[in-house]
This record gives C-alpha cells, structure tokens and sequence, in this order.
C-alpha cells in the first residue's frame, strides 16, 4: 500500500512547518504558500489524497480556494485549518464541502487523528 | 382652456414649485441639484404641454410640441443620474453614455426625423400622430430606463432596511404616479384614441414626493425645516382663524353690550389671548405627535438614546473584529510554538529540527511582540500633543524618509502644496506616523512602478479645513474590501498585520479630521485626509 500524499497550503511558514514536523514522518507531503500555487499543483498532481487549507490568505482566502478545488477535485478531501472558527465560517466551510476544521494551535495528536480519520488508515 | 392645456399648467406649477423649495432648502447637496433639473424638465414638458393645448395652428402647436420634447427628453437622463446616485450605483460611464444618448436625441428633435407634424386630435387641440422610427426608439429607451430604474430600486431594497427602505419605496412609488400618468400621453400617437388626461398625474407626483420629502427627509432637509414649514402654516391658519374670531365676537359683543365697540374689542382681545397661546401649543403638540410622532423633546431624548445604542452596537462591532482578527495573528505563531514543545523530547536528536525550529520560534515571538505594541497603540492612542506645525514640510519629510522606496519601487513623485507654509495644530508624530502607513500601502501598491501624487489646500470658511490628497496609479481596491480597509486586522497584504490604516484612521479621528478614500481596482486609490485648520483634540 502506498503512502498517502497530503498537500499543505497556508502562508505561514511557522504553521507549513508544524504540520511537516507532526506528519513528515508518517505521510508524503507538499507544502505551498499561496492559494494559487495550491490550484497549480492540484492541477498537475492526480494523486493527492487530502489536503490541508489555511482560511485567511492574502491572496485568494482558503474559502475561495476550496470552492475551487470542489469543482474539479468533488472527492478530494479538504481539512480547513484555521486560527479562528466562528460558527459562519465552519457552517459556510462545511456547505462548500470541507471534510474537517481544526483550530490553531492545534495538538500533534489532534491533527494526526483528524488526517488519519479522513484518510481511513 | 383644453383639459390637456389645464395638465399641462398644474405640471408647470407643482413641479416649479417643488425644484424651488429644493433649491431653498438644500441647493448644496449634488443629488438635489440633480433633482431639480429632473424637475425643471418636467416643468419644460408641462410648458409645452400647456401651449401645445393652447395652440390654435399646428405650425405653432408642432414648434411646442417640440419644445416640450427638450423636457421629456431630459426627464429619464436626469431621473437615471440621479437614482444611480440615490442608489449609490455610480457607474460613471453608463451615465456618460446615457447624457450622449439624451444628446443625440435633443440634435434629433430639431430636424424633421423625430417630430414631424401634429394632427387636430379629440376635436380639441394639436398633437403627435405617426411616429417616426426615431421617435418609436426615443420611446422605447424612455420606458426601458423606467424599468431599469425599478430594477435597480428593488435590488437596493431587498439590501436595506428602516427608514433607507422607506425612502426608496416611497421615492418610487410616488415617482410611478408621474410614470403611469406620463405614459398616457404617448398612447394616442401609436393610434390609441384615450384623452391624456393621464397628464394630470405627473401634476400630483410633485405633490405626493413633496409629502414624501417631508415625512422622509428624502433630500437631506433636515427635520427642523419640516417643522418651521409647518409652524409657519400652522400659525397663518391661526391668524385668520383668529381674525375671523375677533370679527365674530366684536359683533356678537357689540350686539350684546348695545354698540360699545371699545369695551367690546377689549374683552374680545383678553379672551383671545388668554385662549391663542393655549390653543396654538395644543395645535403644535397634535401635529408633532400626528405627523412626527413625538415633540422636540422626546425626539431629542430618542435620538440622544440612539446615538448611545448605535455608538454601542459600533463598539462591540469593533471587539468582535479585533477579537477575530487577535485570534488570527496570534494563534498563527502560536502554533509552532506548542508543536515544538510537543515534538521536542521525541526530536532530542533531529539537528534540523532544532535549527528549524529555533529561528522560526524566534521569528514568531517577534512578531507577537510587534504585534502587542502595535495593538497597544491602536487601543491606547497618547493623546495628541498639538503644536503649531508646517504640514507641508511634515509631508515632504515623511516622502524624504521613504525616499529609498519610492526610488526602488521606480515610483515618480508629484507634489503640489498650496498655502504652503500653513501652520496647522497637530501632534507631528502622530499625523507623520499616518501619513507614513498611507505612502507605504501606496507604495507597496505599485511594485513595478507608478505615480504617487500628493496635494494640499485649504478649503471651506469658517471652519475652514485644509485637504491633503494622496493619489497613487497602483493595483487599487477591490470594491467588496474598500469598506473593511480601516478595520483593525483587515489586511490583503503577505506580510502586514492590517493595524496600520486603523491607526491612521484613529489619528486622523482624534485629530477631528476625516479620512475617505475612493478607489479603482487595476486603477489606483485616493485618499482624502481633511484636518479642521483649528483643532481641538476628542481625547
């Protein structure tokens, strides 16, 4: 069984860099900076398995990005990370087809339960 | 008189009378002066109507015919204008186009092509039969900018609520009598034989919007102009009443009392004054309870305990945005933090993460740092120490100290400062510290180059204010962010914590200033600083 390829997308290199350290060892991992290159290597990449989206972005917010992804990508699956969930945003998250949220700042354990959950291993 | 000639007057009158009572009341607000050439073309229309009922040839009935077509002509572009502007749907170049259109129409009735003869109709008067093609298209737009204008109405209302909702809806309601009568007057020039008596209700609509101007405050007149108007009836109504009272009971008296007029016209006099006062107060009182609702007084406490309810509401409003915004710039650098604690005592050995980890924990603490004292400003603002500074030289040291990033950013600079040594009342730091964050999100608005323009004048008499202008050619602002661009947090920026225009904001506000800004996505920004030339601090 191969490994499972996540792909990180926020524009906090503190918070791309946590997530490698807590799943570097367990999963292939690809991290961008920006909603757009996020689009780009979905794109290109056909076998990622699940993604992990940051909500506030300079760029295009994570909300824009994952109503993106839905379009082309209906059964990849989207865990929003974010440093500040109100009730508007997971309702709306979740109604775009968002699989998960999890808050900054999150526990090692947390994260690694929530991927495996929606990877089913 | 014809019927048609009789509209026609009432158009001419009620609608005259309207555009003056705008002009009195409120000339200085743009979308009145739009309003009263909306009015003074249907005066026009109602000009022509009257003479075009009255003519007795049709050389002479054709000439008024088309005289009154300048109006009616006028009347959509006029109404279109202003209810982009009443809408706040300001899109410069429809309006452009429409102001071309109207032109091309108005050259058009002056040939023969539009209006070419008139036809004794109703065995009364000359009107307009066979249209020409230009004529069916004339028509055809008037109506289409009718339903364009109702379209955008019923958008903007389901945006809004209160009393905003009550003006649109009642703007076009009453406006819709001046339409449903003025659509009258073209059915019998498409061979539809019905009388325009329909005329007669583009004499009413100034009458209803009159009512609705009042009780609405629709054109920014204000509330006490409503009451002295009302007053100043109120008591002409009371003289004559009186007067006729004083000449009811002077005979009365004077029958009872065997013809002594002086003592008559005495008790007459007392008895009136001691009922006048009374009965004028009881008057005043059922009309501010009848049509406004309440008296001075209660309107005063009412609107004094509005003001604390919506400063209030715009308190928490502001909370919850810090609060969201806190949670965001925070928990972002805390997040390395904790997984660093957490992954540590397993990664005792791992050099790269070590290294990894230090210098970002580093670079994070920093930033939280940065951020509380940022925050602290933005909270605490010192209260302004006002001197007597050069604004001008306070500006030209500001763009010296950026002077490195104008250059590298390939920026051209333009400065025109009128009034240049003027001295104003600020507190330097402060308004340097706001001028510097507006240069710096112009300048980072144009990476690959630009023109930043900076000007300065004095405006206004007595209090007088002097206008600072910043004006760059950069990426400019979406139109969905332009109204969060001063909330604190709010940031489209890669690096920048979304404080800096929020400190400017507040500088600018304890100063007693205003700041706006209009801007064009792809095109630029401009903002508008404006400082009273006296100041007297809020803090």
């Amino acid at each position: 069984m191969s490994i499972p390829k996540i792909l990180i997308c926020d524009d906090e290199e503190g918070v791309r860099e946590s997530l490698k350290a807590v799943l570097g060892d367990h999963y292939n991992l690809i991290a961008v900076d920006s909603g757009t290159t996020a689009l780009e290597v979905l794109s290109h990449s056909k076998d990622i398995n699940l993604m992990l989206l940051d909500i506030k972005m300079p760029e295009i917010n994570g909300l824009d990005v994952l109503q993106e992804v839905k379009k082309k990508h209906t059964h990849l699956k989207i865990i929003m990370v974010t440093g500040y969930k109100s009730v508007e945003t997971a309702a709306e998250a979740s109604r775009l087809g968002a699989s998960g949220y999890i808050v900054k700042p999150f526990k090692s354990q947390e994260i690694l339960e929530t991927v495996k959950k929606n990877l089913g291993t | 008189m014809t019927p048609f000639a009789l509209s026609g007057l009432l158009i001419l009158i009620t609608n005259l009378s309207l555009g003056i009572f705008v002009l009195i009341k409120a000339p200085k607000v743009f979308a009145n002066r739009l309003w009263i050439y909306f009015l003074i073309a249907i005066s026009l229309w109602g000009l022509g109507a009257y003479k075009t009922g009255s003519a007795h040839d049709p050389q002479s009935a054709l000439l008024w015919f088309k005289i009154g077509h300048i109006g009616v002509t006028c009347i959509p572009i006029f109404l279109l204008h202003f209810c982009q502007y009443f809408l706040e749907n300001k899109n410069k170049r429809f309006i452009v186009n429409i102001y071309l259109i109207g032109f091309l129409f108005l050259l058009a009735l002056f040939t023969n092509h539009m209006i070419s003869h008139v036809k004794f109709m109703f065995n009364s008067f000359y009107y307009l039969t066979n249209p020409s093609i230009i004529y069916i298209i004339f028509i055809f737009l008037w109506v289409a900018s009718i339903i364009y204008n109702y379209q955008l109405a019923y958008k903007k209302i389901q945006t809004c609520s209160g009393e905003e909702k009550n003006k649109i809806k009642y703007f076009f309601i009453s406006s819709g009598i001046g339409y449903a009568g003025g659509l009258t007057n073209f059915l019998p020039i498409f061979g539809i034989n019905i009388y325009p008596y329909g005329n007669f209700l583009v004499a009413v609509f100034p009458i209803v919007m009159t009512f609705v101007i009042l009780k609405y405050n629709l054109m920014d007149i204000n509330i006490i102009i409503r009451r002295s108007l009302i007053y100043s009836l109120l008591v002409a109504i009371i003289t004559i009443i009186f007067l006729i009272c004083v000449l009811i009971s002077e005979h009365i008296f004077s029958q009872a009392i065997h013809g002594q007029n002086v003592t008559a016209s005495i008790i007459t006099a007392s008895l009136i004054a001691i009922i006048f006062i009374p009965l004028k107060n009881k008057i005043q009182d059922f009309i501010d309870r009848a049509f406004f609702k309440a008296t001075p007084l209660e309107m005063a406490q009412e609107n004094e305990q509005l003001r604390k309810e919506v400063a209030q509401s715009e308190r928490m409003k502001s909370i919850a945005i810090l609060a969201s915004g806190m949670a965001h710039e925070i928990k972002n650098p805390l997040t390395p933090i904790k997984t660093f604690s957490e992954q540590l005592p397993f990664k005792l050995d791992d050099k790269e993460f070590l290294l990894k980890f230090s210098k970002i924990i580093n670079k994070e603490v920093d930033r939280i740092d940065g951020l509380v004292q940022e925050l602290l400003s933005y909270a605490r603002p010192s209260i302004p120490h006002l001197e007597p500074t050069n604004i001008g030289q306070l500006i030209e040291q500001t763009l010296e100290f950026l002077n490195n990033d104008i250059i590298g950013h390939k920026i051209t600079l333009n400065t025109s400062f009128n009034n240049k040594n003027t001295l104003i009342n600020i507190d330097f730091n402060q308004i340097r510290q706001a001028f510097l964050n507006i240069f710096l999100n112009a300048i980072d608005a144009m990476p690959h180059g630009g023109t930043l323009t900076v000007t300065t004048h004095i405006t206004g008499i007595s209090p007088s204010k002097i206008i600072i202008e910043i004006t760059d050619t950069g990426c400019g602002i979406d139109p969905k962010d332009l109204s969060h661009i001063f909330d604190p947090f709010f940031t489209k920026k890669d690096h920048g914590t979304g404080l800096g225009l929020s400190i400017t904001h507040e500088i600018i506000k304890n100063h007693n200033g205003r700041i706006l800004v209009e801007s064009e996505l792809g095109k630029g920004s401009d903002f508008r600083i404006e400082l009273p030339l006296q100041i007297s601090p809020l803090l």
